[in-house]
């Protein structure tokens, strides 16, 4: 709420410097109010979900006809950081997997997007819907055969297996964001730096990096986020042996208890916020 | 600082043949410009000679060191490219400084020659300004000093100012001249322009389909082309004559007033097509008995009859000896 506050803030002083004179002072806040109007039900629509999940956390009983709950308790929260009930090591799983598999997302698409934005090659259309396969494709139609195949490998029920299957989606989508940030940088830059005397990877640490920086990160955040939130391969690949924060989340949903399962949504939910506000404010460096 | 030899050099780029059996040498402290049309491979002598690409055949010398396989980052050849490629992110002086970061130049020195080198290009103080504050002339001068600030053995400069205005060319190519000859840097400047070329190098090397048309100095071009495309290319007009081809230079066609006729001048009977009276000099468009057009340029002294000249007139012109060239 309080950045849409601040972009509205300086929308309105930008128009006031723009000063067209045949904009009536009346129409610019019409559309300052519509803008607001806008921003709010947005907010509203998204911050909404995550309040009520707020007040389940802390609740202790809440039926129909009461608009808010009568009695509020810690417990579900006290559980959660208990150690005895498993769920910090579920979260320490997800994130160990899902930077591994963030990792080896951009160590797989870094020049596999550089190839295909900026060479030419036969097969490259095939490799493209290569590409977007396991984006089309639901994952439980290959979920079956990748496990048969991960069984006669022994990368059934491990950590390693698991990381695999996330890379099935998170490598394409990672490859295929960075290849518009390779399509977008000129390579005349690396060879007017190369011989400036930069060696190979000054050049990249130097011109490449900063130039598709921007796209990096969203790309790595995508990783991130899709590994994350798997929830039915990590059950066929990991065989209720790797147990990750989905599969918790969903045990407890399925078992009943709200408060507990509304605690762990917002668990669940909060490297979400963290990533995206982080690359938020990234990308707005960079302009 | 150096001379700089290429030896028999032919490049590909896939099947096709770019480069063919170019042999050329460049004295040190020389300006030498490479003309010629787009896409005749001028730019690819320039990258080889810059260490981005290997040759598939010949050898490429510093001095007498053999550097054909030496990689760009250790050549020390600076490239100046017809886009400025300012890294964004960084200042200007970030960006002039760039190569003695890489060459690991102590801090202060650095701050001292990023200033000496921004005051050659008039550019003093703008240390801390953004690329993007920069115009298009300015840019450039910046490439300039970051390409200079390296003392490199070999200055390289891919049509560097085709981008700009004609009234900012002028100056530049002026700067460009002054700082090589000031620093005694042996360059090698890409043109398509041999009026350009003409104006600011010490010899031009003219490249036709990949292969080395003719080496001279320009005066050479405009009074001595090797070849009839050489000729052509340097703004000769050609006839083809009973013995092969005569060309010759537009504006040094005379009119036929049978005094002082050299008996070895040839003399033309042609139909006037139009005529442009510009004052300081006529403007003539001429049919050739063969059918041929050539637009000519004649000294007004030549004639007071402007009505001799109307279209559709017949005049004789004569073209003399020491002017022309025959071709085969």
């Amino acid at each position: 709420m309080k950045r849409d506050n601040g972009t509205n803030g300086t929308e309105r002083n930008k128009r006031k410097k723009s000063g067209f004179p045949f904009v009536s002072f009346r129409s610019v806040c019409s559309v300052i109010s519509l803008q607001w109007a806008a921003g709010t039900v947005t907010a509203i629509l998204a911050l909404l979900p995550v309040a009520l999940l707020g007040l389940w956390s802390i609740a202790r009983g809440w039926y129909w006809p009461a608009l808010l709950p009568r009695e509020w308790s810690a417990r579900a929260w006290g559980y959660v950081f208990a150690p005895e009930s498993g769920i910090a090591s579920a979260l320490a799983m997800s994130a160990g997997i899902a930077l591994a598999v963030t990792v080896l997302s951009l160590a797989v698409a870094l020049p596999a997007a550089r190839a295909l934005a900026l060479h030419e090659f036969s097969g490259k259309r095939l490799l493209l819907f290569a590409l977007l396969l396991p984006v089309i494709a639901p994952p439980l139609a290959s979920a079956m055969g990748v496990h048969a195949l991960y069984l006669r490998y022994g990368l059934a029920d491990t950590m390693a297996g698991v990381i695999l299957v996330h890379l099935i989606p998170a490598a394409p989508y990672a490859t295929l964001m960075l290849a518009g940030s390779f399509a977008r940088f000129d390579t005349d830059y690396e060879a007017q730096a190369r011989t400036l005397g930069a060696s190979p990877l000054a050049v990249w640490r130097s011109v490449t990096l900063p130039a598709i920086a921007p796209g990096l990160a969203v790309a790595a955040s995508f990783a991130f986020l899709i590994s994350w939130s798997q929830y039915l391969t990590t059950v066929f690949i990991g065989g209720g042996r790797i147990v990750t924060l989905p599969l918790v989340l969903v045990a407890f949903q399925r078992g009943g208890d709200e408060a507990i399962t509304a605690a762990l949504s917002l668990v669940f939910l909060a490297p979400t916020l963290v990533v995206f506000a982080t690359v938020a404010r990234f990308l707005r460096q960079q302009h | 600082m150096t001379s700089v030899r290429l030896e028999r050099i032919s490049a590909h780029y896939g099947a096709a043949r770019v480069l063919d059996d170019i042999t050329l040498a460049i004295e040190t402290g020389e300006l030498m410009a490479l003309v010629g049309p787009s896409g005749c491979g001028k730019t690819t002598i320039l990258k080889i000679l810059a260490g981005l690409l290997t040759p598939s055949e010949g050898e490429v010398f510093f001095e007498d060191r053999l550097v054909t396989n030496v990689s760009a980052e250790r050549r020390g050849a600076a490239m100046v490219f017809q886009k400025p490629l300012l890294f964004p992110y960084l200042s200007v002086g970030e960006n002039v400084a760039f190569g003695l970061h890489m060459r690991k130049v102590a801090r202060d020195e650095t701050r001292r020659r990023v200033r000496e080198a921004l005051e050659w290009v008039h550019l003093a103080g703008y240390e801390s300004r953004r690329p993007s504050q920069l115009s298009g002339g300015q840019e450039q001068r910046v490439t300039l000093a970051r390409a200079l600030v390296t003392q490199p053995k070999l200055l390289l400069l891919d049509e560097p100012f085709s981008a700009l205005d004609e009234s900012l060319r002028a100056g530049m190519r002026l700067l460009v001249r002054e700082l090589q000859q000031r620093l005694g840097i042996t360059t090698v400047f890409v043109t398509h322009d041999q009026m350009e070329a003409a104006a600011i190098a010490d010899r031009i090397a003219l490249v036709f389909d990949g292969r080395l048309e003719q080496c001279a100095a320009p005066r050479d071009f405009y009074t001595a082309p090797a070849t009839l495309r050489a000729a052509r290319f340097f703004g000769w007009t050609a006839i083809s004559a009973n013995r092969g081809t005569i060309a010759f230079r537009p504006e040094s066609v005379l009119m036929d007033k049978a005094s002082g006729v050299d008996s070895s001048d040839e003399s033309f009977d042609v139909a006037v097509v139009s005529f442009l009276d510009l004052g300081t000099r006529l403007l003539l468009r001429v049919r050739f008995d063969t059918g041929e057009e050539l637009e000519l340029e004649l000294d007004p002294s030549q004639t007071d009859d402007r009505r001799a000249l109307s279209p559709g007139a017949r005049i004789r012109l004569r073209v003399p000896h020491s002017a022309q060239r025959r071709f085969p």
